[in-house]
């Protein structure tokens, strides 16, 4: 076989070429530490890379949210713990206040306490977390979800909240509700004799009714009245047809309403034509448990003070319970977070090492991938040099 | 005596022949398409003296030139198939590099804008979280068309690139018609015409892929493409390039045929100009159509979801991308005013496809690329594949058509549309809220907006149980002006009313209220999931894959793609390098071969010499015998 000349010359240039982009290659993936730097190098892992890191930034997501749920949850269970303080101290006053020879002044001494009790309670249901925002009045956080006034000497609230929860995904695929746990829910209890107080939609004046309650249930027939203001200081009483049981009272604002077994407050100025319904309901809240008990406290007599006793010893255990449901809900939250914490950390090891050995250079054997490459080029560098030595030519 | 001395005087002639070749190839050695030379020497008949014939000598033939006519033929084709994905290669790797470089890492910037979504989850009102969902989105927004131009920039780019590879296949065609020129008028073999020929149709096969036909003397006709004709005896027929009416950035070749232009762009393969104009121009065109689609199904769902909602001032969302929008371009002889242009409505619909639109002067008609007619109407806008087809200004006249291609380009077309923290709508349009003090069990569940559209849908009503509580009505919580006259109340049944719907479950009392309002100073997030789901979703290709997934895929595509022309390119080029091995083997020049042979008609010529020298002795000695 013939070789031609120039063939020797063209051989020995490409295959240069060919050992210096190898090298070139070796060099890039020691420098830079990673096995891809473009797609082309290797789709699939490049592909896989891409799908990998993409889990791996919305892992970071997720562990960032149960960190902030976790937050919010333990407070949340902390303000819980601290209203089943109140409550249980309630319990102890209500006792006390059943002991029907405890002297008038002592008495007042029990409601006065009592009365602080409610507003520690209103305060531990407007607990603000770390983002500002109240954290029992579910999607409406920036509104304080327990309104206090106080009207005839009492705290009276309204509690208002959304439970329209928000998602948050801890996982993938896993979402976990925030602002489900409201002030609205688990501060309402049902109740014997509870009442509902409304102002009419059509009201128009600046007046307000504290819940009514059942204050003499000797008394108290179960009929539905309406208190009708026919002026802007004087107000009829009216039955469930319209027809007047109570006409023109005076109205003086704060001050104690009272008809039939229910006591309520109205305070502010009503217009003309304003009315308040009071009717039969099934639930209480925890200010209308407390507040019927101060009311008799102050004012009541020794049967009806027993009767209301163990009408509110029975109310406050009933808020007790809701208000423990409320706490191993959340604290199951707590534990199944925790769980979930663990998990998430597993996961990113897991893509941590996927992605690295699908991306990082493997150093052994990139330099010992480098240092052959490098031997090839030296070899064909001195074999070139040393044939192209050999001409005839040399010898004529 | 006289006949030795001539010959002696042949071997002489015939040792100069030789070393004249030998000097020729040596001195052609390291030139490219040379092709060895040898001289053929043939021996004199002989002459008759009485029984005995003598030799006559040496007499110098042709010099032949070494051929390998096949193998050469077939290099020629493969330096064709060579060039034209090392083209490709060299673009593609430009392209693949390009995803692969940080500022261009599209799915990290889509992972980044889902993920701030996800982490606004938590607090949606708060506005440093919304300010970084804003700033993602813009990112991601940046990269889309970041990429896109890019991506239009190297097609572009490639238009000086086209115009110089024509010139360059023109400059060549001539050329080889100027040596057939010289071919068909010499006389005999002319070897080192022949040479160049041979070259020039290397050099033009790595250009595009040519159909090279020889004559009798050596003379070569040259077609491309569909058989046009390049190369016709002495004469040559230019390429020349024009701007493609559909892309004022791109070239498109055409043929000359005696004055009128052939388009020949897409039937040109192999070589440089086939690589730029196939290949290279396809994969950058199907980048940018997934580009587009990509960009388009997140712009519009992401835009869907965002105007059904409300931002944190309780308004209605608006925009959060700007919607795309295409101009179409008007056929040059269109004779009406009309301006049309195309919005994408549906990007999961967007079909990678460009659109012809006409009009009869009674109907508007939209056909595909392939002329299939997709759909037809009186008037405009017409929807088609997610795209609405709108008349911006003017009137048509009849035949007049338009083209575009939405897909392409839409990328580019992506920005963010708002601008303020506050106009982020995340919370759906509407709530349902049980009254606190209501008695009976019933709760509202599953509020959607089914018509965003409906005017009234965030107007407050109340929907009241009334006694006895196998009935509802809708009031207006203003002044308890009843909406809806009380109908029969069934638990789980779905109650509809200014464009939402929700299910009402449970025991209701008489007198429960259920207020529907507009969801205002919320932090309500119930739409922000939905948008963050966008991201794994199976939203394209009718179903089947996500974003993230069709991001993949374009990456993937792209990669085998480049890699596989790669690999092409560098099997080609081995095959190349062995049938040039071949080629050489037999056609070229050794050194050390010629050295051989130069000595052997320097010997040629010292021994004719001796015998030159013997007979001149031998006359000698016989005059001085005399």
């Amino acid at each position: 076989m013939r070789v031609a000349t120039s063939l020797m010359y063209d051989h020995a240039v490409s295959s240069f070429a060919t050992q210096q982009k190898r090298i070139y290659e070796a060099q890039q993936q020691i420098s830079t530490g990673l096995k891809i730097a473009s797609p082309h190098q290797d789709p699939s892992a490049a592909v896989n890379i891409d799908r990998l890191q993409s889990l791996e930034g919305r892992m970071e997501t997720y562990q960032r949210n149960v960190d902030t749920m976790n937050e919010r949850l333990s407070l949340e269970d902390t303000s819980m713990s601290d209203m089943s303080n109140v409550y249980q101290r309630m319990r102890e006053l209500a006792v006390q206040a059943g002991n029907t020879a405890l002297p008038q002044e002592s008495r007042l001494a029990l409601a006065a306490e009592m009365r602080e009790g409610l507003q520690s309670l209103a305060a531990l249901g407007n607990t603000i977390n770390s983002q500002g925002h109240y954290s029992f009045a579910g999607a409406q956080g920036d509104q304080k979800p327990i309104d206090t006034f106080e009207v005839s000497g009492m705290v009276a609230a309204s509690i208002n909240g959304d439970n329209t929860a928000r998602n948050i995904e801890i996982a993938e695929g896993r979402v976990m509700k925030l602002g489900d746990n409201v002030a609205s829910d688990f501060l309402r209890t049902e109740s014997n004799n509870a009442l509902r107080t409304r102002g009419e939609l059509s009201n128009t004046g600046s007046a307000r009714a504290m819940s009514a309650f059942v204050s003499d249930s000797t008394v108290f027939s179960g009929q539905n009245i309406t208190i009708s203001f026919d002026t802007s200081n004087t107000y009829d009483v009216l039955a469930d047809d319209g027809s007047i049981l109570l006409a023109d009272q005076d109205y003086r604002p704060g001050e104690t309403i009272e008809y039939g077994g229910i006591r309520t407050a109205i305070d502010g100025s009503p217009s003309v034509g304003d009315s308040f319904v009071i009717e039969s309901a099934t639930t209480k809240d925890a200010f209308t448990v407390i507040n019927q008990l101060i009311g008799v406290l102050r004012s009541g007599t020794g049967d009806q003070l027993s009767a209301m006793v163990d009408q509110s010893l029975t109310d406050i255990n009933s808020l007790q319970e809701k208000l423990s449901v409320a706490q191993v809900e959340a604290g199951s939250k707590l534990n199944s977070l925790e769980q979930q914490k663990s998990n998430n950390a597993d996961m990113n090891l897991y893509l941590t090492k996927s992605l690295s050995a699908l991306r990082d250079t493997d150093y052994v054997t990139a330099i010992s991938q480098l240092q052959q490459e490098m031997t090839i080029f030296d070899a064909a560098q001195a074999t070139f040099a040393k044939i192209q030595q050999s001409s005839l030519f040399d010898h004529i | 005596m006289a006949d030795l001395l001539s010959v002696a005087r042949t071997g002489i002639v015939a040792a100069n022949a030789g070393l004249q070749t030998t000097g020729h190839n040596i001195a052609n050695a390291n030139n490219d398409g040379y092709h060895k030379q040898r001289v053929d020497l043939n021996a004199i008949g002989p002459a008759r003296h009485g029984a005995n014939r003598f030799g006559l000598g040496v007499s110098v033939g042709d010099v032949t030139r070494l051929q390998d006519e096949i193998t050469l033929r077939q290099r020629r084709d493969v330096e064709s198939q060579a060039a034209s994905f090392s083209q490709f290669e060299s673009l593609g790797t430009q392209i693949s590099e390009m995803f692969g470089e940080s500022g261009y890492h599209l799915d990290e910037a889509m992972g980044q804008y889902f993920n701030a979504v996800r982490a606004s989850a938590d607090n949606p009102s708060s506005i440093p979280l919304r300010t970084i969902v804003l700033q993602r989105a813009d990112e991601m927004a940046n990269r889309f068309s970041g990429l896109d131009d890019r991506l239009a920039r190297m097609e572009s780019d490639m238009a000086p690139q086209i115009a110089l590879e024509v010139q360059e296949i023109n400059t060549i065609s001539e050329q080889l018609a100027d040596i057939n020129k010289q071919l068909t008028t010499h006389y005999g073999n002319d070897n080192d015409l022949l040479d160049r020929r041979d070259l020039l149709l290397d050099q033009l096969a790595s250009k595009v892929t040519i159909d090279a036909r020889f004559g009798n003397d050596g003379e070569v006709s040259v077609g491309i493409a569909k058989g046009q004709t390049i190369v016709d005896a002495a004469h040559s027929h230019p390429l020349r390039t024009v701007v493609d009416p559909q892309n004022a950035q791109l070239l498109r070749v055409e043929f000359d045929n005696q004055g009128a232009g052939v388009d020949i762009t897409d039937a040109i393969e192999g070589g440089a100009l086939g690589g730029i104009l196939s290949e290279s121009r396809e994969l950058l065109r199907d980048t940018r159509e997934s580009l587009g689609q990509l960009a388009a199904s997140v712009v519009t769902e992401v835009n869907a979801i965002h105007t059904e909602s409300v931002d944190l001032d309780g308004n209605r969302g608006q925009n959060f991308f700007d919607p795309i929008i295409t101009d179409t371009i008007s056929n040059h002889n269109n004779t009406g005013t009309a301006e049309l242009n195309t919005v994408i409505v549906d990007g999961t619909a967007l079909q990678a496809k460009a659109y012809t639109i006409e009009y009869d002067g009674a109907n508007w008609s939209v056909d595909d690329s392939e002329g299939n007619s997709l759909v037809t109407g009186a008037t405009l806008p017409l929807n088609i594949d997610g795209i609405d087809i709108t008349l911006n200004a003017g009137a048509a006249n009849a035949g007049d058509s338009f083209y575009v291609s939405p897909s392409l380009g839409a990328a580019s077309g992506m920005s963010l549309s708002i601008d303020d923290p506050r106009q982020l709508a995340l919370a759906q349009a509407v709530r349902a809220v049980e009254q606190t003090d209501n008695s009976g069990s019933a709760i509202a569940q599953n509020i959607t907006v089914a018509d965003a559209n409906n005017a009234a849908l965030q107007t407050p009503v109340m929907i009241e149980f009334t006694d006895p509580p196998t009935q509802y009505s809708v009031i207006d919580p203003a002044d308890g002006t009843v909406l809806v006259a009380p109908a029969a109340y069934v638990s789980g049944d779905v109650i509809a009313h200014n464009g939402w719907e929700l299910t009402v479950t449970g025991n209701p009392a008489a007198g429960d209220r259920i207020t529907v309002e507009g969801n205002a100073d919320g932090l309500a997030n119930q739409n922000l999931d939905r948008i963050a789901n966008l991201q794994t979703e199976k939203i394209m290709a009718g179903g089947n894959a996500s974003v993230e997934e069709m991001y993949g895929a374009l990456i993937s595509d792209v990669g085998t793609r480049v890699s596989s022309a790669a690999n092409n390119a560098e099997a080609q080029g081995r095959i190349h390098q062995i049938l040039t091995d071949r080629l050489q083997n037999t056609v070229g020049v050794s050194l050390d071969e010629e050295a051989t042979r130069m000595m052997q008609y320097q010997q040629l010529f010292q021994a004719s010499a001796r015998v030159i020298q013997t007979v001149q002795a031998t006359f000698d000695t016989m005059i001085r015998s005399f």
